[in-house]
Formats: structure tokens, C-alpha cells, sequence
């Protein structure tokens, strides 16, 4: 059999049931009692042992073989599930999930199963001796179990009667012989077929995601031939012309929303390792958190499936290191334990809205205005007028960072602005909540579907650039006389209140002259965090249909632009980053 | 600096091609095989903010890609495009970059092993790799992946004063 034909259903198949396995360990470990969760990683266990021998990955067979054959003494009640065998579930999950790459990637597997061979075999040898329980919702036990070591069943501690009871049913099976992990994977007969597979029956194909962007980037293309059209119509007085036009434009809109819908998916994919994520974490820095995911069917497009894993990373990294007191700080201030920590994710209208909420500490802004201060980003005298909100909002400032130590300002500096940039090239924008003593809310928005925006382009001397509607406002075009300065800033009186404004030709160092004594001066409004700004140009073009094309990392970091688009005539419009230039 | 990557001698006696350009007064040399393409100029729109030697980005059949002035790191004084003007597509990874040269001049033939390593002054240019006599003349040899980088300055440490935390 020719094994690569076979090795792109293997590589997704292999993906979810080690997802499976992820999740259903972590539940294991919340609800030990629950054996039907036990059986669940059986099957997902089970099936990828059959896979994996299929393809002639031996060691991967190997271990889940072994890990089936523990699992299986778990699921008929003859062994306990303790803290040792989760983190040593865990260790065989990291284990294959390394193994299943190096397979992937057409590499030799050069994981090292001997260790944890032997550490199923030894929990394994534990139950027949009677192995002690450690009941995982036994808060008493709680605090020692942050650390690791503490996994091996002692056959001489206290055993229980219903242990012993159970396990004199206990009848011994072949295949569990101490040296089986030579024994061949393939042994079907040796263990229960699993439970039929799910009944559902999906009517759905797998397509490769190349071919999906390939699609996307010709339906692209064919909205820019379009505009082309439409433009060169204009020009052209041709019987029927325009309508067919038209008609055209009708279906290719169609046709991008089909190729956007068929490139959602469900934001679980970059849920799914959070879990385990944040369990280590806690682990690690002795803290006690409960976390929970709402929201993971909610669909999104795949480059934001792609992008967004880091950012949230950052949140979640930040919530549970510095967000989350440690359990004593919590105890004496009254507030609950575990600590919580929500990751939600839901759709409303044409935005995608991710929210990373702990009941921490909170932001003090107080200290973070001192730091901003001392880092020269503001003045005091800005930090002494600035609210609250505002304050909290320098995180996201680019030079805003806690270099001398992480934990300052509850270390919610570190990698904040990396945060913003990443979300706003994905056409996004990032809040922040939070109180003190309350905890922090981060909220993340997305657009829906990501490569094509509508956008108003303005002109700049010579230049053109795109600001998404979705930074925007409103427009004016204001006379020159309006404009006063106020504290050594230009502003407008707009509707009764002062507009802080922005001249993009400064802003941009955009080349040649401003316009000469022109009659009135175009204003874009745009948010910027808390408050407003108005974005100078010298001209409004018109609105249009973007399509983003990404700027190479090569040009550098870049603060003012996020994107470019082709216009209808092949030239190139650079996508602002309206909030960041209104910042400048 | 090493040798741009000229291809192994076969048995049957090599010819290594190389393509001559233009920049300002002097001419190059770079190997054929490094060249994706060579495209007419077309506009090249300017990126505020990007890295000092990026003229800025242009469409290439639906692509953004960044395009190099190197007369900028080379001291030599930028002029208008004209008809002579190209951009020479290079593969630079996962991605393609732009380098724009007055003019591109002919393709010749070679003895790899006529390429002489630069001397005296010479190799302390960080993009010549070696010198070339053409017919009546010598000719720097460039690597085009050294002229697309930032002189001196390793790109990590571009911005590399802010302590962050990892991922």
C-alpha cells in the first residue's frame, strides 16, 4: 500500500482524535468519577493505535497499545483515577502528539516511548497491589498536588475495601503481559471493538485548505477584474453593456460570500489546546483556576484561525501569571477559589467578538500612568488628566512595556502592544475593562470574513490610502477658519465638543506641499480607544470594496498601515491603521 | 560572505550564466538562477514607516511585494525611473522581493572558476561576493540576498529594545 496517499487523512484524522484526547483527559481530571469520559479516550486512544499501525508507526501504535491497556483497567473500575495517571495520560498525549508530527513531516520517529512505557506499566503494576486513590475533588489534597511527583501509586498506602473488593473480580487478560509492549498493535481481538462511530452522517468533503485560498485569492482577483469592468464601462456607451456588468457584479459578490462562508470554521481549533494550556500554567505557578470555554462553535475565517492562537496566548498567559492572585492573597481578600478564568466567543452581526475575563486583581491605573510617565510615553500632566479607562488603555501603547520586571502594574504590560498589532492587522481592534480588586475583560473584535472590507479612500498629496469603514465615523469637510489650536493641538469644534485632529501628510511624511488655500479640508473621524480623532487628508475619493493583501514582514514594523489593496486601475492603496495613526 | 549559490560543475564543463545590471554608474553582475524574473518597472508605491532601503511595495499579477532601492545603502544618489528601469524579482524565502536596477544589460556566459574574490576595498562591500572580467572589463559580482538586507544592522536587532515577554 502506498502509505502517502494515505498520510493526509491520517495527519486530520490523527489531529482530532489527539484533540479528543486532550479534551477528555481534561475532563477526566474534573470529573474522576465519570467513566464514560474514560471510555471516550479508550475509542480515541484505540482507534489512533489502529491507525497508526496501519501506516506502520509502530512506536506510536506501541503506546496508545499501552495506554489502552491501562485505560481499559480504569474503565472497568479496577483502577483509580488518580493525579499520577492524568499527568502521565498527559506525558503519552505530548508524546504522541510529537510522534504524529515527526510521521507527518515524513521524519524517523525519534521520541523516547521507553520512559512512559514504563510509567503506565508501573500505575498498571500499582492496581494489583491496590493501588491508592487520590480522590481529585478532595480539596484537602488540593494544594500538594501543584506538584509534580507525586504520581506513583504506593501499593502500601492506604487501600480501601472497595478497592480490594473490586479488584478480587479482577480476571487477568493476555494481553497484559509486563513485557506487551512488544506485542503487535494490530491484536483487534484483544480489545473491545469500540462503541460504533458517531451516527451522524456528515454530508461534507475534506478539501485541502490550499485549494480553499487558491479560490479565495481567484474570487479576489475577480472582484479587481470587475472593478476594472465597471470602470472602462463607464467609458463606453455599449447597448446591454452595463446591466451585464452589473450582473456580473451580482455574482461575484455571491460567489466571495460562498468562498468566505466555505472558509469559516469553528473558532474551537484554536480553543482546543487552551485547556491544557492554562491547567499547566495554574499548575505552574501554584495558583487554582477554574477555566471555561463558551462560544467554540462560533465560526470564523481561517486566517484568523491562524493568527489569533498567539495573541490569545498572550491574554490567557497574562490572566492566569499576573491576573490571578496566588490562593493565600485570594483567601484573605474573601474572593472565591478556584479562581475563574472565561474565554468566550460569539458572533454578532458582521463582527466576531473574543472575550478573555479573569476575577483577578485588575489594572491599577494609577501605577500604570506612573510607568507610561516614566517612560516618557506621556507627560504628567496628560496623566494627571486622563481618566481611568484611558490609563488602562496605555497597555496597548507600542513602547509601553514593564522591562524591569514583569509583575509590575500586575505584569499586564508585557506584550500588549504585540497583542494590538497583531489583532489590527487582522482588521481588528482589542479593549480592555477592568477594576481593581475585580479583575480584567479583554475584548477582542473581528470581522467576520477578513479579506475584503469596505473602505473610503482618501487622497494624500500623490498618495492614496484605504481606511476600513469600520475605524470610521463620520466624515466633514470643514473650513480652513475652524481649525484653532488649543495646548499647541489643532482641533475642531465639532457639534459643541473639541475634535483633536491629525494631518496624515505629517503624520505619513507623505512628500510635496499641502494643498494652497484650499475652500474646505476633508475630515475623517475615527475612534481611538476612548476618544475621537480627526484624520486630515487632502481629499475623499470614494468608497469601495477592498481586497487586503498582507505587507511583507520585510518592511519592518510598520505603525500606520496594516494591509494594501489593488485598485481597479492595478495601483496599489495602503490600508491605514486608523486607530494607531490617530494616536501619533 | 560566501559564494552566491552557483550551481556544481558538470563533467562536461559548466557555464555558469550571469545577468549584467546597472545601478547608478557601476555595473553587477548576479547569477541568473537567483532571479525569479525581470519585470518592466511599474509603480512602486511608498510605504511610510518600512525599513530604510524599501523603496516600497508593488503588484506584481495581484501580489504586494516589497522592492529595494539599493542605491540607498550604497550611498549613490536616487533618480527618476525611466524606460530603462527593471525590477528584478528575487526569491527571498517565503516570499518575493523587488530589487530595482537602471537597467539591465545582457546575459553572458562564464568559467565559474573565473570569478576572482574581491580584493582590497572591495571586500569590504558586504554584497560583493567576487569580481568577473567581462570581454574589456571587470565586474562585481553581487549577491542579491546581502543587497535586499539592511546594512550592517542584523534584522533582530532592529527593534530589539524593548524587552517582551516570549510567545
Amino acid at each position: 500500500m502506498d502509505t502517502a496517499d494515505y498520510m493526509g487523512v491520517y495527519a486530520d484524522e490523527s489531529d482530532e482524535h489527539l484533540r479528543a484526547l486532550s479534551d477528555n483527559i481534561l475532563r477526566l481530571e474534573a470529573e474522576p468519577e465519570d467513566l464514560s469520559v474514560v471510555a471516550d479516550i479508550f475509542r480515541s486512544s484505540h482507534t489512533l493505535k489502529g491507525m497508526s499501525a496501519t501506516m506502520g508507526f509502530d512506536e506510536i501504535a506501541d503506546l496508545t497499545h499501552r495506554m489502552e491497556s491501562v485505560l481499559d483497567q480504569v474503565r472497568h473500575g479496577r483502577m483509580p483515577v488518580t493525579r499520577g495517571l492524568i499527568d502521565a495520560l498527559f506525558l503519552c498525549l505530548d508524546a504522541l502528539q510529537e510522534m504524529v508530527d515527526q510521521a507527518v513531516e515524513g521524519q524517523a520517529i525519534s521520541t523516547q516511548t521507553a520512559p512512559l512505557l514504563a510509567r503506565l506499566e508501573e500505575l498498571e503494576a500499582g492496581t494489583r497491589g491496590g493501588g491508592a486513590r487520590i480522590p481529585l475533588r478532595h480539596p484537602a489534597r488540593s494544594p500538594a498536588q501543584g506538584q509534580e511527583g507525586v504520581h506513583v501509586v504506593d501499593p502500601l498506602a492506604d487501600s480501601q475495601p472497595g478497592q480490594r473488593a473490586q479488584a478480587a473480580t479482577y480476571e487477568p487478560r493476555e494481553t497484559r503481559e509486563p513485557d506487551s509492549g512488544a506485542v503487535p498493535a494490530t491484536t483487534e481481538a484483544a480489545v473491545p471493538a469500540p462503541r460504533s462511530a458517531d451516527s451522524k452522517v456528515q454530508r461534507t468533503v475534506r478539501v485541502d485548505i490550499h485549494k480553499l485560498d487558491d479560490l479565495m485569492n481567484l474570487t479576489g482577483e475577480l472582484v479587481i477584474a470587475r472593478t476594472q469592468l465597471a470602470e472602462l464601462t463607464s467609458r463606453h456607451d455599449v447597448p446591454g453593456l452595463s446591466e451585464t456588468v452589473a450582473g456580473i457584479g451580482r455574482i461575484s459578490s455571491d460567489l466571495q460570500r460562498v468562498v468566505m462562508r466555505a472558509r469559516m470554521m469553528p473558532i474551537e481549533q484554536v480553543f482546543s489546546r487552551f485547556p491544557r494550556m492554562v491547567r499547566d500554567l495554574a499548575r505552574a505557578a501554584g495558583k487554582e483556576v477554574d477555566f471555561r470555554i463558551t462560544g467554540a462553535e462560533t465560526e470564523i475565517d481561517r486566517t484568523v484561525i491562524d493568527e489569533i492562537g498567539e495573541p490569545l496566548v498572550h491574554l490567557l498567559r497574562n490572566a492566569v501569571d499576573h491576573g490571578i492572585e496566588p490562593p493565600e492573597t485570594r483567601r484573605e481578600h474573601g474572593k472565591p477559589l478556584p479562581a475563574h478564568v472565561y474565554l468566550d466567543a460569539r458572533q454578532e452581526g458582521e463582527s466576531v467578538y473574543v472575550t478573555v475575563e479573569d476575577d483577578g486583581g485588575g489594572i491599577d491605573p494609577d501605577r500604570v500612568k506612573a510607568k507610561a510617565v516614566h517612560q516618557g510615553l506621556i507627560t504628567q500632566g496628560e496623566a494627571d488628566s486622563i481618566t481611568d479607562a484611558e490609563a488602562v488603555h496605555l497597555l496597548f501603547r507600542s513602547g509601553f512595556t514593564t522591562v524591569d520586571h514583569a509583575t509590575e502594574v500586575s505584569g499586564r504590560g508585557v506584550g500588549m502592544d504585540v497583542v494590538r498589532s497583531k489583532i489590527q492587522a487582522l482588521g481588528g481592534r482589542v479593549e480592555v475593562d477592568s477594576a481593581v480588586g475585580e479583575g480584567t475583560t479583554f475584548t477582542i473584535e473581528l470581522p467576520l470574513t477578513l479579506a475584503i472590507v469596505e473602505a473610503l479612500l482618501v487622497g494624500v498629496g500623490e498618495e492614496q490610502y484605504a481606511i476600513p469603514l469600520s475605524a470610521i465615523e463620520e466624515t466633514h469637510a470643514i473650513a480652513p477658519s475652524a481649525l484653532t489650536t488649543v495646548h499647541q493641538e489643532r482641533v475642531i469644534s465639532l457639534r459643541g465638543s473639541m475634535l483633536p485632529l491629525a494631518f496624515l501628510r505629517e503624520i505619513l511624511e507623505v512628500p510635496g506641499d499641502p494643498p494652497v488655500d484650499p475652500l474646505e479640508i476633508p475630515i475623517v473621524v475615527v475612534k481611538q480607544g476612548q476618544r475621537r480623532v480627526g484624520l486630515v487628508v487632502d481629499r475623499l475619493i470614494r468608497q469601495q470594496e477592498i481586497v487586503i493583501k498582507p505587507l511583507s514582514g520585510a518592511l519592518g514594523v510598520l505603525p500606520h498601515v496594516t494591509g494594501a489593496a489593488i485598485l481597479g486601475d492595478g495601483s496599489l492603496a495602503l490600508i491605514l491603521a486608523a486607530e494607531d495613526v490617530a494616536a501619533a | 560572505m560566501t559564494q552566491p549559490a552557483l550551481p556544481e560543475e558538470s563533467p562536461l564543463g559548466h557555464r555558469e550564466q550571469l545577468v549584467t545590471i546597472r545601478i547608478g554608474a557601476e555595473e553587477f553582475a548576479l547569477p541568473v538562477g537567483q532571479a525569479r524574473e525581470i519585470v518592466p518597472y511599474r509603480r512602486v508605491t511608498r510605504v511610510p514607516g518600512a525599513a530604510y532601503q524599501f523603496a516600497g511595495v508593488m503588484n506584481l499579477r495581484g501580489d504586494v511585494i516589497p522592492v529595494v532601492e539599493p542605491k540607498r545603502r550604497m550611498g549613490v544618489p536616487e533618480r527618476e525611473p525611466d524606460e530603462e528601469t527593471c525590477i528584478i524579482v528575487l526569491d527571498a524565502g517565503d516570499h518575493d522581493i523587488g530589487l530595482m536596477v537602471d537597467a539591465v544589460r545582457e546575459v553572458v556566459a562564464i568559467d565559474p572558476d573565473c570569478v576572482q574574490p574581491p580584493a582590497g576595498a572591495m571586500a569590504e562591500v558586504p554584497y560583493l561576493v567576487g569580481v568577473v572580467e567581462l570581454a574589456d572589463r571587470l565586474v562585481g559580482v553581487v549577491d542579491p540576498e546581502a543587497m535586499i538586507q539592511p546594512s550592517g544592522v542584523p534584522a533582530s536587532d532592529a527593534d530589539g529594545s524593548t524587552a517582551r515577554e516570549s510567545p
